[in-house]
């Protein structure tokens, strides 16, 4: 009983803030609500047995892309504007629900034809998670960080600011 | 207990709203920022799976989607500054600089990078013509 209520408060508190992250007029409001979807949505991730992921997705999520939004919010200090949604507004929330409604009904009517996996008990998730990350999955590891390289240079060359030298 | 459809169908209501979000909203930033939502709605669907599944890979796989977002959060955002110091907009009805003959655009933008890489006699530095277009 437990779980299904507390399935139910994080669910429900990250749709509606997340529908008000998007409806809000206010840029502060909608960052402040997606960070309390982010923290919801960690909340799903701990009733899932997925710790590891619930705390990095509280570190990176909530702590720096949230921090990287309101730091780009406060520099710009973009007016509110009265029109602050687009003419397309029943287009979109009819094709946003249609494409809902399909894909729940999907998830209802199919079966799942995946392999189940066979858990180590003796291993902690999170010890899982670190060896199959270090051996199956070490092209990947070295490509994302080569990733997070890339967009490190690319974030100077585009958002900094270069002065030109005077006498060259 | 609770069954695996419920989480699925928190993450579609996510992918819902953030597709509804960047058709919706006229500010780049929040553009953005249902993008994030909709990486989520896909986050909330691997660790569900993977939950399903008693399979780790799928928090693996989330593990990298969170590396991906951080760096694309990161260029969008630089993208975002670089045209507001450009020109000072940040609606995406008035972003429209490849509009148009956008192919023309496209073929003078390589024309003009090709003379700069490769200097050559009777070929106007700029690639562009005089009079503009």
């Amino acid at each position: 009983m437990i779980p299904q209520l507390l399935f139910f408060y994080f669910g429900g508190v990250t749709v509606l803030s997340a529908i008000v992250a998007v409806a809000s007029p206010n840029l502060i409001y909608s960052a402040l609500s997606l960070l309390i979807t982010f923290i919801h949505i960690a909340g799903l991730y701990i009733l899932l047995h997925a710790e590891f992921i619930a705390a990095v997705q509280i570190i990176i999520y909530a702590g720096a892309i949230l921090v990287l939004y309101l730091f780009v919010l406060m520099l710009f200090n973009p007016k509110q504007e009265s029109r602050y949604l687009h003419r397309q507004v029943p287009v979109a929330i009819f094709l946003g629900l249609v494409l809902c409604g399909m894909m729940i009904l999907a998830a209802f009517r199919s079966e799942i034809l995946g392999q189940r996996g066979t858990p180590d008990p003796s291993v902690s998730p999170v010890q899982a998670i670190g060896v199959s990350l270090y051996t199956d999955y070490i092209f990947p590891f070295e490509m994302a960080s080569f990733i997070l390289l890339v967009a490190m240079f690319g974030t100077i060359l585009l958002a900094g600011r270069f002065v030109q030298r005077r006498n060259e | 207990m609770i069954p695996l459809e419920w989480y699925l169908t928190v993450g579609f209501l996510l992918f819902a709203i953030g597709v509804i979000g960047v058709l919706v909203r006229r500010s780049i930033i929040m553009v953005l920022l249902s993008i994030e939502l909709i990486l989520n709605s896909a986050n909330i669907t691997f660790i569900a799976y993977a939950h399903a599944l008693q399979s780790i890979t799928g928090q693996v796989i989330v593990f990298f989607i969170l590396t991906m977002a951080a760096a694309e959060v990161a260029l969008g955002l630089a993208l975002v500054i670089a045209l507001f110091r450009a020109r000072a907009v940040l609606n995406v009805d008035e972003i429209n600089l490849l509009r148009g003959c956008a192919l023309l655009k496209i073929a003078l933008f390589w024309g003009y990078f090709l003379t700069a890489l490769f200097p050559c006699e009777g070929v106007s530095r700029s690639g562009l013509p005089a009079g503009g277009f």
